[in-house]
């Protein structure tokens, strides 16, 4: 289809206008779309029946538009969306009485397995150097290319009292997520990264009173160095 | 629904209510935070859409959970139940007060404006005529349109600018308007109504959703039942080629469009 960009901005001023002034609509409050009708539009779980019976009311109805309009920004709030999906994969993770052992028995294997992990002495850094208040957290490791991704780590935020760090595979899906208090976080063993396939990785700081701040989302692959 | 779900359905509504609002406390008050950011008003809200939740034996929450067969994710339908009460909250608790402190900052003109339009819910063209009657001296319609477009700017600005967004009945981006008198508005919107009623709905539907609404492609497609965002884009796209070929063989001249 070509478009005519200009067309279609006078258009759409053109549309505004008239909506700026179009008469209430012709019909009462009453008949328009009840409040479970805009959440089911809102969550994309109409059937093509419904559809077809309730889309001519919306089409024309700049109250319901607006209502349904306003529900979808309030969905599309960053902290809403990031809480609506903490609480869909709370669902999956383990029941509550399991999940002290698992976190031991990972704690354990990382232990024994990967001693080499846990350096002695006294210029050991616990922590990366503070940013000045209201700074992201900014990733530091794995980053780009490298040859072994087990633990991740990023620097600290001031007044940050805990971070959430999640792992994605290349199309988005969820690998990992976790709580963590320092600026580091070792990956369970479970979690087998494949060569040469990208994931990101991002780390969100909790900096006050359901406040949040991100890191921007960072990619890395594990290069095999292995002949 | 998890454990929650099964307690209150089992009878025992008080463990049932604190798993509730342990699980979803962060939505709730993420939902109230897109509208409120004074931590008192979220504080006032949260309890009130706390009691609100409770009451009656979680009789909001047991709807949702009494319907045979689910419209909506659970956390949507919580954003929306969470969402109206907060709208509510201002709008009955002190929606008109907190309104007037806001205005008292602007112009005459826009003062009057902005009581019309956000704290009488008056259409604009009501406003304007109203305006006009009390008036001490000639408005011209062009000159009310400026002023209605700065008052919306003052209003949407700030903190409070998501909730007088939804507190107003027009949520309209008032820009670029430059009508001379509201006489040639009113013909040209006649004719631009007569367009859009050519339309199949669905394809009206989308292009309101996207110019007067500024929804996203994908967010059309997901309320339309569309296959993606991008089959959303070309319907808006084709519909406003369809609009202005029908607009313009009805006499909109090319200035016009």
């Amino acid at each position: 289809m070509t478009r005519n960009d200009h067309g279609d901005k006078v258009t759409m001023h053109a549309l505004r206008e008239a909506a700026l002034i179009r008469p209430a609509p012709d019909h009462r409050q009453s008949e328009c779309l009840k409040g479970e009708l805009l959440v089911a539009f809102a969550d994309g779980q109409m059937s093509d029946s419904e559809l077809l019976v309730f889309t001519p009311h919306l089409s024309s109805c700049r109250r319901c538009q607006h209502e349904l309009a306003s529900l979808i920004r309030a969905l599309n709030d960053p902290e809403v969306v990031r809480a609506a999906k903490r609480d869909e994969r709370a669902r999956f993770r383990l029941p509550r009485i399991l999940f002290p052992l698992a976190v031991a028995a990972a704690a354990i294997v990382v232990i024994v397995v990967r001693p080499e992990r846990q350096p002695p002495g006294p210029d050991r850094q616990h922590r990366a150097p503070v940013l000045s208040p209201g700074a992201a957290p900014v990733v530091l490791s794995p980053v780009g290319a490298v040859s072994e991704a087990h633990d991740l780590r990023w620097t600290a935020v001031q007044g940050a009292d805990s971070y959430v760090v999640t792992l994605f595979d290349a199309d988005g899906r969820v690998l990992a997520e976790a709580d963590a208090h320092e600026t580091s976080m070792t990956l369970p063993d479970s979690l087998n990264l494949a060569p040469a396939q990208r994931y990101l990785w991002q780390v969100q700081a909790r900096i006050g009173f359901n406040r949040w701040i991100s890191s921007g989302l960072v990619e890395f692959r594990v290069i095999s160095t292995q002949p | 629904m998890g454990e929650w779900g099964d307690e209150l359905r089992s009878g025992s509504t008080e463990t049932a209510w604190d798993d509730f609002i342990t699980r979803y406390r962060p939505l709730v008050f993420a939902t109230i935070q897109h509208y409120a950011r004074d931590y008192d008003d979220v504080m006032d809200v949260f309890a009130r859409v706390c009691q609100a939740l409770r009451e009656d034996d979680m009789r909001r929450v047991r709807s949702y959970l009494d319907q045979p067969q689910h419209t909506a994710r659970f956390t949507t339908w919580l954003v929306a139940v969470v969402r109206n009460l907060t709208i509510d909250w201002f709008r009955s608790r002190d929606g008109r007060r907190r309104i007037s402190t806001i205005a008292e900052g602007m112009p005459p003109l826009r003062k009057q404006i902005f009581t019309a339009v956000f704290a009488e819910q008056r259409s604009h063209i009501e406003a304007y005529e109203l305006i006009c009657a009390q008036a001490s001296r000639p408005l011209a319609f062009r000159e009310f349109l400026i002023e209605l477009r700065e008052t919306y700017r003052a209003a949407s600005a700030g903190r409070r600018g998501a909730i007088l967004r939804d507190l107003s009945p027009h949520d309209l981006a008032v820009e670029e308007l430059d009508s001379a008198d509201p006489a040639e508005t009113e013909e040209r919107s006649r004719r631009v109504e007569q367009a859009l009623q050519t339309l199949p709905s669905q394809d009206r539907a989308a292009v309101e959703l996207y110019v007067l609404e500024d929804l996203s492609a994908s967010d059309i497609a997901r309320v339309l039942g569309l296959r993606n965002a991008k089959a959303a884009y070309n319907r808006v796209y084709r519909a406003l080629d369809l609009l202005r070929k029908h607009m313009t063989t009805s006499g909109l001249t090319r200035g016009d469009l």
